[in-house]
């Protein structure tokens, strides 16, 4: 019999797939850029603020993904969700990242749930931050990282899991 | 005269893509529940011709409102407009009898073709 761990990490490993898959996806449909996760970077813009996107999982498994950037790269996205013309209103920002990261969790939900032929994830309503030296850290998840460098910016996809735990209540 | 469409989602970026979507075509955007409830409040003041209708909504959902939309009226037409599409949302909302679908995000073209199909 296979070790829980181990069961537990390829479980992991096939959400964190197609979580990847989705964000590349979502890019493709919505900037027209095909990309792929590559390399291994930090964003901590100069001058710029960082801003992070986060979304929670719940279901069998539990967790949260987060989408790193900074507030221009973010713009960068804004402007290609609004077909290419500028934002009237710039306080309209979060309003269009929120949906972006949402349009990819989405995406992702739905990919995770067809391959477990199940409801195995539901995805809550994003919570977006940006600040300087801004650290999310989120204690007792396996955290996975996906970086993704393309013209409209650099982008970090980081997706953390724990199976849920409530039938030992 | 124009066709109308009611936006039935709580994110706004969906109402001002919809909307920019339609510019320039014979679709208006007819009004924007930002919930379950308050869109079946907007389609009873609109009786719009085609509703676009998100799923995951705060106050009541949209496979919740799409119920209570076919029961004032049968022939209520229904994009279902979503992020998630999964198989089981999916049948679910076939059960209800929701007939058209578009996941999120979504190109002008696509969904003007998704309106007309769900009018006729």
């Amino acid at each position: 019999m296979e070790n829980t761990t181990e069961v537990l990490e390829s479980k992991f490993d096939t959400l964190f797939g197609l979580a990847k898959r989705s964000f590349e996806e979502i890019m493709l449909e919505v900037t027209g850029e095909a990309i792929q996760a590559d390399g291994e970077f930090s964003i901590q813009p100069e001058n710029r603020l960082s801003l992070s996107i986060i979304i929670g999982i719940s279901g069998n498994t539990n967790g949260r993904i987060l989408l790193n950037t900074s507030v221009d790269y973010g713009k960068n996205i804004a402007v290609a969700m609004n077909f290419g013309d500028p934002l009237e209103n710039e306080e309209d920002l979060h309003v269009y990242l929120a949906e972006f990261a949402n349009m990819f969790c989405g995406r992702a939900a739905t990919h995770i749930n067809n391959a477990f032929g199940k409801r195995e994830i539901w995805i809550s309503p994003p919570a977006i931050f940006s600040a300087k030296d801004l650290d999310i850290v989120t204690p007792n998840v396996s955290s996975m990282k996906a970086y993704y460098e393309c013209s409209l910016g650099k982008f970090i996809v980081d997706m953390g899991f724990s199976e849920n735990t409530y039938d030992e209540f | 005269m124009s066709k109308k469409v009611l936006v039935i989602d709580d994110s706004p970026f969906v109402f001002k893509a919809v909307s920019k979507a339609l510019e320039g075509t014979d679709w208006e955007v007819a009004g924007h529940g930002l919930d379950g409830q308050l869109g079946i409040e907007k389609y009873i003041e609109t009786r719009a011709d085609v509703i676009t209708l998100d799923v995951t909504m705060p106050v009541m959902d949209g496979l919740e409102a799409a119920k209570k939309l076919f029961e004032i009226n049968p022939k209520v037409k229904i994009i279902m407009l979503s992020a998630m599409g999964d198989e089981t949302l999916l049948n679910q909302a076939r059960t209800i009898g929701i007939k058209h679908f578009l996941t999120k995000p979504f190109q002008p073209a696509t969904l003007q073709a998704k309106l007309a199909e769900a009018f006729e």
